[in-house]
C-alpha cells in the first residue's frame, strides 16, 4: 500500500476531531476520518457501513470497552465473553494494515459519570486480551498499554467543559501528544524513523571538557548524580545501538583527547567501537555533520543530533531543517529520561537480523570503501570484492525482512510499491507472479538480505513489478547481476521479452539512472529480449531456488 | 478589578497557546480586531469552527485559572458559546463581555 493517499481510521465512542485533526496536522499523506460521535456500535456491527468500504492503513481503537460490552461493569467477564470481545477485535485485522489499540484504563477519578470505570478485573483481563492479539500478529496490532501515563503525564488530562460542550473526552494537550505519538509510530512502521544519531561529547556524553580537565577529571558514574546521570544517557544510546541505530560523533575536540577518554576512562560505556564514525576537529559541527552522513548514506531527515550547546543545535537545526535537533534539558538529571521519552526512535516492533547487526554492516562498508582507493578501476575493485549473490524464491522465513526492505527502500526502487507481510506473501503465491530475495555477501562480512525482485507473466512477456536494492549494496555489480537473473528467468520462463517500467518517484533517480545508462535512453520503459546481457565480472550468483 | 488591557494581555497568552496546536493557516492574531466567530451576515470572516471556538476558549479558561490577576473571575464557557454573536465576535468584544458578566456577578 502505498503511504500517499493512504486512510486512517479512528473507532471512538466521544469525539475525536481534535485528535483527528492532530493526526492530519502530523500525517500529511493520509486522510484521517472518524467514527460519528455516538455510532461507534452501529458502525462495528454493521459489515455494509460506508465505513468499511475502505482498506484502511491504520485503524485506531481508542473508546471505552464499557460502549461495547456494558456488562462489564458489573460482571466479572469469563472465557466465553472473553472469546466474543477478542473476535470482535480481531475483524478489525482485516479491515487494515495495521491496527492500534490505546490499551483500557480507568479514566480519571470522577470523570464523566456515564464512564463509569470497569473493574480491576475486567480491565486486567482485557489488556491481557490486547497483548495476545498483538503477540500473535506482531507488526500488525500495536498496543500501547497504559497508556496515560506516557501520554497523559504532567498534563491537565481532561476537561468538563470539552465534554459537555463537545463530548470531547481529552483535553486538546492530551490529542496533541497521542498524535504526536502515533505519528512516531507511523514514521516507525514506513522506513521514516531515526536510523543515526551523532552526539557531540563536552557536557553531552560525560560531564565536563575533556580538552581542559583531562579524561580522569570528567563526570561520569560512580557516586555522584551528574555522573550516574551521563552513564545512564549513555546506556541509552548502547541500548539504541543494539536496535540497529548507529552512533557517530561530531564533537569540537582534539581528537587524540577525545578518543583517549573513550578508550581509557573506566566509567565510559561506550566504546569506540560503538561509533560509526566521528569527526572530532575544530571545524563548522554542521559541515562535519554534512561529512558523516554523506559518508554513512543517511539523510537528514533520519538523523538526530544531540548537543548540550543550544547555540550548536541552532547552528545545525538551521543546516538541515529536516534533522531532528530536540532541546536537551538544561539539567543533566532530566535528560535520561527526556531521551527515554523521544518516541521517534523504535522502541517496538519487529527487528530483523539486519536491524540488529546494522552497525557492524556499515563498518564493513567502510572497509570496503577504503578498500577502493587502491584499485584503478570500478571493475577491478568489483572483482575484488568476492561478492556472492544467493537468490532465492520468498519464504515464510525471509519474509519480514524482505516486507521492511520493499517498505524502507527509496532510491534503487524501481516502482516503489509498498506492501505489508501478508499482502506481499499473498502477491508471491499468486499463479503467473514470483518474488525473489537476494542475499549478498562479500570478502569483508554479510550484507545480508539486501535486493528483491518481483515478477509477473503477462502474455508473453515478464513485468518488472518490483526491483528494489538497499543503498548498502548499490553499484557494486549488484543491480546487473540481478538483470541478469531476471533475463534468465525469461529464457527458463520460454518468454520472448523483459519488460522494466520506472514509476518515478522524488527519490528514485538511481534507479532510473541505472537502467538509463545500459540503454542509452531517457525513457521510463525498457524491453530487453533474451539476448540481453548487464555486464558484471567477478560475482558469483547462486540461485537457491529458481521455481 | 482586572482592567480591560491586563485581560487582554491574558487573552493574547492564551491565543498563542492556542496557535501553537494550530495549522498555520488557522492561526489567529493577538489582536483586539481578530474576527472568531462568522455572524451570518456579518462582512468579516472568523476562523474558527464551532470545535474551534470550544477549544479556544477551553484554552482561555485554562489561562485565566493560572493568572493571578484574573483568578476571581468568572468564565463561562457554554453561557459565551450560547451569546455568541455578542461575546464572540471579536477578541475585543470577548474582553468586554468578560468584563461585564463580572461586573454584573
Amino acid at each position: 500500500m502505498s503511504i500517499k493517499n493512504s486512510h486512517i481510521l479512528i473507532l471512538s465512542d466521544t469525539n475525536q476531531s481534535n485528535f483527528s485533526s492532530y493526526l492530519s496536522k502530523y500525517i500529511k499523506d493520509a486522510k484521517v476520518v472518524t467514527t460519528p460521535f455516538n455510532q461507534l456500535m452501529q458502525v462495528l456491527i454493521n459489515p455494509t457501513h460506508a465505513v468499511w468500504q475502505q482498506h484502511y492503513a491504520l485503524i485506531i481503537f481508542w473508546a471505552n470497552p464499557k460502549s461495547l460490552f456494558p456488562d462489564l461493569e458489573k460482571t466479572l467477564i469469563g472465557k466465553h465473553e472473553m472469546l466474543h470481545v477478542k473476535n470482535f477485535f480481531l475483524r478489525l485485522i482485516d479491515k487494515a494494515e495495521r491496527v492500534l489499540f490505546t490499551g483500557f484504563e480507568n479514566y480519571p477519578n470522577g470523570f464523566y459519570s456515564q464512564f463509569e470505570n470497569i473493574s480491576s478485573h475486567n480491565r486486567y483481563a482485557l489488556n491481557m486480551m490486547l497483548t495476545s492479539i498483538s503477540m500473535e500478529s506482531p507488526g500488525v496490532v500495536s498496543y500501547l498499554p497504559g497508556y496515560y501515563s506516557p501520554v497523559v503525564k504532567g498534563l491537565h488530562a481532561v476537561s468538563e467543559d470539552l465534554w459537555y460542550l463537545s463530548k470531547t473526552a481529552w483535553h486538546r494537550t492530551v490529542t496533541d501528544r497521542m498524535a504526536s505519538f502515533v505519528a512516531d509510530m507511523w514514521k516507525q512502521w514506513h522506513g521514516l524513523s531515526v536510523k543515526l544519531i551523532i552526539t557531540d561529547l563536552d557536557d553531552t556524553l560525560w560531564g565536563g571538557i575533556v580538552g581542559d580537565d583531562g579524561w580522569e577529571q570528567l563526570r561520569l558514574g560512580g557516586h555522584d548524580a551528574v555522573g550516574e546521570s551521563f552513564s545512564d544517557t549513555q546506556q541509552q544510546l548502547l541500548i539504541w545501538k543494539k536496535r540497529g541505530i548507529l552512533l557517530a560523533i561530531a564533537s569540537k575536540n582534539d581528537e587524540e583527547t577525545a578518543l583517549q577518554a573513550i578508550d581509557r576512562h573506566p566509567e565510559m560505556k561506550l566504546r569506540k567501537a560503538d561509533f560509526s564514525t566521528w569527526r572530532i576537529n575544530w571545524e563548522d559541527k554542521a559541515l562535519n555533520i554534512q561529512s558523516i552522513i554523506t559518508e554513512l548514506n543517511i539523510g537528514a531527515q533520519h538523523t538526530l543530533f544531540m548537543d548540550d550547546n543550544p547555540v550548536e543545535r541552532y547552528r545545525v537545526a538551521q543546516a538541515f531543517p529536516d534533522m531532528i535537533v530536540p532541546n536537551l534539558p538544561a539539567n543533566k538529571l532530566e535528560v535520561p529520561a527526556f531521551l527515554r521519552s523521544l518516541s521517534c526512535i523504535p522502541a517496538t516492533g519487529v527487528l530483523t537480523n539486519e536491524d540488529m547487526h546494522r552497525a557492524e554492516l556499515y563498518v564493513a562498508e567502510q572497509q570496503r570503501k577504503n578498500s577502493m582507493t587502491a584499485f584503478s578501476g570500478i571493475d577491478e575493485w568489483i572483482q575484488s570484492l568476492n561478492t556472492v549473490v544467493s537468490i532465492e524464491k520468498l519464504s515464510h522465513q525471509n519474509l519480514t525482512r524482505a516486507a521492511q526492505l520493499l517498505n524502507k527502500t527509496n532510491q534503487m526502487n524501481l516502482r516503489t510499491r509498498r506492501l505489508s507481510e501478508d499482502a506481499l506473501w499473498n502477491w508471491s503465491q499468486t499463479p503467473g507472479q514470483a518474488f525473489y530475495t537476494a542475499h549478498v555477501h562479500d570478502k569483508f562480512g554479510d550484507a545480508g538480505l539486501t535486493g528483491l525482485i518481483g515478477v509477473s507473466i503477462h502474455d508473453d512477456e515478464l513485468f518488472v513489478e518490483d526491483f528494489v536494492l538497499s543503498c548498502r549494496v548499490m553499484g557494486r555489480g549488484i543491480e546487473e547481476t540481478l538483470m541478469n537473473f531476471i533475463i534468465s528467468l525469461m529464457t527458463e520462463w520460454q518468454l520472448s521479452n523483459v519488460k522494466v517500467a520506472c514509476l518515478l518517484t522524488p527519490k528514485n533517480k538511481p534507479c532510473r539512472d541505472f537502467f538509463s545508462r545500459y540503454l542509452l535512453s531517457d525513457s521510463h520503459e525498457w524491453v530487453f529480449d533474451s539476448k540481453a546481457r548487464f555486464v558484471v565480472s567477478g560475482i558469483q550468483c547462486n540461485v537457491i531456488d529458481f521455481n | 478589578m482586572i482592567t480591560k488591557d491586563e485581560l487582554l494581555q491574558i487573552i493574547y497568552k492564551a491565543v498563542a497557546d492556542f496557535n501553537s496546536m494550530q495549522d498555520v493557516d488557522e492561526q489567529l492574531a493577538q489582536q483586539a480586531n481578530q474576527v472568531l466567530f462568522s455572524r451570518p451576515g456579518f462582512t468579516k470572516e472568523g476562523l474558527l469552527d464551532s470545535m474551534g471556538l470550544v477549544n479556544f476558549l477551553v484554552t482561555l479558561d485554562d489561562w485565566l485559572d493560572q493568572q493571578e490577576s484574573a483568578q476571581s473571575l468568572h468564565f463561562d464557557i457554554s453561557d459565551a458559546l450560547e451569546n455568541k454573536e455578542e461575546a464572540l465576535l471579536t477578541i475585543d468584544s470577548l474582553a468586554n463581555y468578560i468584563l461585564l458578566k463580572n461586573k454584573k456577578v
